[in-house]
């Protein structure tokens, strides 16, 4: 049975009943026991299980540390980042720690930890609430990180996140968390390492995850009125990537457009462009293109934030000029 | 509380192990057959030797960069020219020869290794202490770290969580006097490290860790408040170490006379001196647990250098628990 | 695996159609060409078939209502497949990656000659990459017959460089254009095809090259007049064609180079002088051959000729006729050709090219006669065997149809 939910309600519902099935898994972080969470994305679960939710001091180190330690012994931990930024404070709990656990072990034991961190600009809270951090986490060999667009992938992927025996850093777009969509209302997982084919096209493949599959959406339905029909990539998990499917929906229709959140140097679309030119070169018509942020941090006021942030109109500029090659 | 003769006759011998193990490890390393960085816990002896003694295997415990003699003395016998062969870089090694000295982790014993970030550890004990409670265990967790290490935030985050949740964590800080070239009067306000802890409402001792008669009931203490859900503690074992922070480095920061004094209060020296003088345990005995102890580490050093290298295709293994890495 | 049936784009400004009605219900399975609903845009409706075979498993839109260009308007499941043994599906159906690729295929026929060609059964329109276009137009290959490996199917470069080293593919002519403007195209069959990259085959590798002599035919004019009705009351058709086959028989018995081949570096003797004879059918050319020809006699040969002749036209020639041919005749001259310059068989060294009888003047020892003549062209492979002992050839044909009375004796 499905129903509309928002986005934030998929989360707390996958918290939930995955916390029902299982007793290994608790939740840390700041504010998300007795308040639920910042967002309220983990409300309820204090009230039900007192022993199962942690608020802490403000101390990033130690949720991720404690994680680490708590998840060599068998526990699952479900860590919040009140935002993704903060991360920063943490970083070598997850790269130098997280990461590195099960390698470390010889895969005896693994970091086999949430960390939900709630990501992406447009709320207006400037520099060091708003980004998109996923660029920081993907040269890191170990890290996987998931990225959810939709309710129903939200609930879906952070059951089998938690699942997961990995370290997983599971990126909420906060643009995302009142987006309704149809949820099943029983408990069920959606695989990670793969990309979901969204719409299926012939003329030119649009990579976009989170609230840029919006953009991709509505391009590919004006595109759809010239008569080009565009496929729509949304990876889901940004690490590992599902390469395969990215570039054998390239070979097809021989044009790739990636659209992402964030500065562009050095950006996710970058690597998608590299594995694209790297195997199905000759399949191009057209170079790619990357519809970004601009490289710079993301400041305050709305016009100064809208500016920086990705444009429709640029989407649409870029399939236009991929087909015109 | 005293020790008994036996008790101090086992510590001994774990201790002259340790002392063998390192100046083997140092030559080794001198030669070039040792890759990488080694630190040497050579005049630290007492501090952990009697640390593990305390301990059970079900204990976790977080040995630091300088610890191999704890690392050795916790592993199960059979284990111990393993960890020699981990140092080795050899496919034996405990891990693989994956890790190398800084990184040896053996699970079966609870030794849960070490991340060669400074202060990294102190964080992840919070978790294995947590587990603990999580689970309703008695299992507690030490944590080596030094007067360098509290410099780290997470140092600071650790004690506080843990003295909030009463979490049942043993700090183990092993002041020996230097971090690198920095004395630790140079960086930290306090006279004594130990008062730190006061600020954090967390019990703590200063002990003299060279003699191992005060380091033992020192973590006993520790220890039983720790399973018994009374929260943490913290020890500071003063001590010395003889060579400098890494091996090789000739550690001219330290004052004339300073290492001399300082091997004065060798911590074998001073327990051999108390075994024979009021224990009555004669020369012979002695010279024995000393044989014993070469014999055993000849055995370390010939398995090392017997054993071959890893496969390179390994380096790919374990990066993920469910995906393979391409290998080339 | 599922799969969206979208509202389909009649017409290239159709922007979105209404559905009329259903004629398919959820559940139903339904076979290819069936009509799933009927669709109605501004004032014209129609039918939408389905694709493929399969069963219905959601509609997703009501009677009367207007759809988008590009909107799924129903789930097509495989058949049997029912909605609830599929995971959850929100939106819209869970896509499967891609594995369909989308190559026409020719349906296979097995070619009816005997040579061995590695090529592609030919494509109308084979998918090609973009490098992959660019370099077979540097190239001067015909991509029609290259077999692609890529994605989906799709001619790669290394496709189009594999058929360039392996040397079977025809230069491309004139570009290859994607519309006809104007004259005719019409899609080759096997036998030509087969025809095509035989001739292309024999002259890439032979060194052929062709000499002529006038036969006096004198001799083989008497003999042919003297014994046609003779053969006829046999009911067997004598030909000059069949008196041919039976000299060149002969002469090939002690001109054995003439019956040798290269192959991988060895020059081969055929045994059997297994004379073919050029038969040109409906527009296409069969060479059956007449085994052992210098074995039999006129009639046996002139008989079978016929015989081969009449196979031929009707399309009832074995595999066993055409194979196994040492060399052939090639006869024009019913069509008033002199010289020609025949292509050699794969697999033979020499053709030898028969041209029409004329009469024609000549002088011999000061006096003017008349005599027929009849132009030989004999193409040889000039790898195996030089210009005099050809020459020497067509002057022991020579020699034998001089005497071309004895050819009828048994």
């Amino acid at each position: 049975m499905s129903r509309i939910i928002t986005f934030s309600k998929a989360l707390n519902e996958a918290l939930h009943q995955e916390m029902e099935q299982d007793e290994k898994v608790f939740i840390i972080g700041e504010d998300v026991a007795k308040m639920g969470g910042d967002f309220g994305i983990t409300s309820g679960i204090w009230k039900r299980w007192p022993t199962r939710a942690y608020d802490t001091a403000l101390s990033e180190s130690a949720i991720v540390g404690l994680s680490c330690g708590a998840a060599i012994c068998g526990l699952r931990p479900v860590a919040e980042m009140m935002f993704a930024d903060f991360i920063g404070v943490c970083y070598d709990q997850v790269v130098n720690n997280a990461a590195k656990l099960c390698y470390m072990y010889n895969g005896q034991a693994s970091a086999q930890l949430v960390i939900r961190a709630v990501t992406g600009g447009g709320i207006r809270c400037a520099y060091q609430h708003s980004q998109c951090i996923e660029p920081w986490l993907m040269n890191v060999p170990g890290l996987v990180v998931v990225a959810p667009a939709t309710p129903y992938e939200a609930k879906g992927l952070l059951v089998s996140a938690i699942r997961s025996n990995n370290p997983v850093v599971f990126l909420e777009h906060k643009g995302l968390y009142n987006t309704k969509g149809e949820v099943p209302e029983e408990l069920y997982s959606l695989p990670l390492y793969k990309a979901n084919v969204e719409r299926e096209g012939r003329d030119i493949t649009l990579v976009a995850g989170m609230t840029m599959l919006n953009f991709a959406i509505r391009a590919a339905e004006e595109m759809a009125k010239e008569g080009l029909s565009c496929e729509i990539i949304n990876p889901r998990t940004l690490l590992p990537m599902d390469k395969e499917t990215i570039i054998n929906s390239v070979a097809k229709t021989g044009r790739l457009v990636v659209i992402q959140e964030g500065p562009k140097f050095m950006g996710y679309g970058a690597e998608v462009g590299a594995m694209v030119y790297e195997d199905v070169f000759e399949y191009l018509k057209a170079p790619i293109r990357r519809v970004t942020s601009l490289d710079t941090p993301v400041p305050f006021a709305p016009v100064l934030e809208d500016y920086v942030m990705p444009h429709y109109s640029d989407v649409l500029k870029a399939c236009r000029e991929v087909m015109a090659f | 509380m005293t020790i008994s003769k036996e008790r101090l006759l086992k510590v001994y011998e774990d201790m002259v192990l340790i002392r063998r193990f390192e100046e083997e490890v140092e030559k080794y390393s001198k030669n070039g057959t040792i890759p990488g960085f080694i630190h040497l816990g050579i005049g630290q002896e007492a501090t952990q030797a009697g640390i593990i003694e305390v301990l059970l295997k079900t204990d976790y415990k977080f040995p630091d960069h300088r610890s191999h003699g704890a690392i050795i003395l916790s592993s199960l016998p059979e284990d111990r020219k393993r960890i020699m062969a981990e140092l080795f870089g050899k496919k034996t090694g405990i891990n693989g020869g994956r890790g190398g000295s800084m990184h040896v982790n053996d699970l079966k014993v609870r030794n849960m290794g070490f991340n060669a970030i400074e202060g990294s550890i102190v964080v992840t004990g919070l978790g294995t202490a947590f587990a603990s409670v999580y689970n309703h265990t008695e299992d507690v967790t030490a944590i080596f770290m030094g007067d360098g290490t509290l410099g780290e935030g997470t140092c600071h985050e650790s004690i506080n969580m843990a003295a909030t949740w009463k979490l049942p964590l043993i700090y183990c800080l092993v002041n020996n006097q230097y971090a690198i070239s920095t004395r630790f009067t140079e960086s930290h306000p306090q006279p004594q490290l130990a008062m730190w802890a006061n600020g954090y409402c967390v019990p703590n001792e200063v002990v003299d860790g060279n003699d191992i008669e005060a380091v033992i009931p020192a973590v006993e203490r520790a220890v039983a408040r720790a399973r018994a859900g009374q929260g943490p503690t913290l020890i500071e074992f003063m001590t010395y170490r003889w060579q400098g922070h890494f091996s090789g480095d000739p550690a001219a920061y330290r004052p004339e006379g300073e290492l001399e004094r300082w091997k004065e209060k060798d911590p074998i020296k001073i327990t051999r001196g108390r075994l024979i003088s009021e224990h009555g345990v004669n020369e012979t005995d002695v010279q024995s647990i000393h044989a014993r102890v070469e014999s055993e580490i000849s055995g370390y050093i010939q398995f090392a250098l017997e054993s071959p290298n890893p496969d390179p295709e390994d380096a790919v293994k374990y990066v993920y628990t469910d995906i393979e890495v391409e290998a080339r | 695996m599922t799969k969206n049936v979208v509202m389909p784009r009649f017409g290239a400004t159709m922007e979105e159609g209404t559905i009329n009605s259903w004629s398919v219900k959820e559940g139903q399975t339904v076979s290819k060409g069936d009509v799933l609903c009927e669709i109605a845009i501004e004032k014209l409706t129609n039918e939408l078939l389905a694709e493929e075979d399969g069963t219905i498993l959601k509609l997703l839109g009501e009677e009367g209502a207007t759809i988008a260009c590009g909107e799924p308007i129903l789930i097509l499941g495989a058949a049997g497949e029912t909605l609830e043994a599929l995971a959850p599906v929100a939106h819209s159906a869970e896509r499967t990656p891609l594995t369909q690729s989308e190559e026409r295929d020719v349906p296979s026929r097995q070619p009816s000659s005997t040579m061995q060609i590695e090529r592609a059964e030919y494509r109308e329109s084979p998918q090609i990459t973009p490098k992959g276009l660019q370099l077979a137009e540097e190239l001067g290959v015909d991509y029609h017959f290259v077999k692609g490996t890529g994605r989906f199917g799709m001619i790669t470069r290394e496709d189009i460089l594999a058929g360039k080293n392996a040397g079977l593919l025809p230069k491309a002519g004139a570009k290859i254009s994607r519309s006809v403007a104007t004259g005719e195209t019409q899609k080759m069959s096997m036998m030509l095809l087969s025809t095509a990259n035989a001739m292309d085959s024999s002259l890439k590798s032979t060194a052929q090259t062709t000499i002529s002599m006038d036969l006096d035919a004198a001799a083989m004019v008497r003999a042919y007049q003297s014994h046609k009705d003779e053969f006829s009351q046999k009911g067997i058709k004598l030909t000059y064609t069949a008196i041919l086959v039976k000299a060149v028989a002969g002469a090939l018995v002690e001109h054995k180079l003439l019956r040798t081949v290269i192959e991988d570096a060895n020059l081969v003797t055929r045994a059997e002088i297994n004379i073919g004879i050029a038969i040109d059918v409906a527009d296409s050319l069969i060479v059956p051959n007449i085994k052992n020809a210098d074995q039999k006699n006129m009639s046996q040969i002139a008989f079978e000729l016929e015989a081969l002749s009449d196979r031929a036209r009707n399309k009832s020639i074995t595999q066993e006729e055409i194979a196994g041919g040492t060399f052939t005749i090639s006869n024009l001259g019913m069509f008033g050709i002199k010289y020609f310059t025949p292509i050699l068989k794969p697999g033979e060294s020499g053709i030898l090219g028969v041209g029409t009888i004329q009469e024609v003047v000549q002088v011999q020892n000061g006096g003017i006669f008349v005599k027929p003549v009849l132009n030989l062209s004999l193409t040889h492979d000039h790898r195996v065997v030089n210009g005099a002992p050809c020459a020497r050839f067509l002057q022991t044909i020579q020699h034998i149809l001089n005497e071309c009375e004895t050819l009828f004796v048994n």
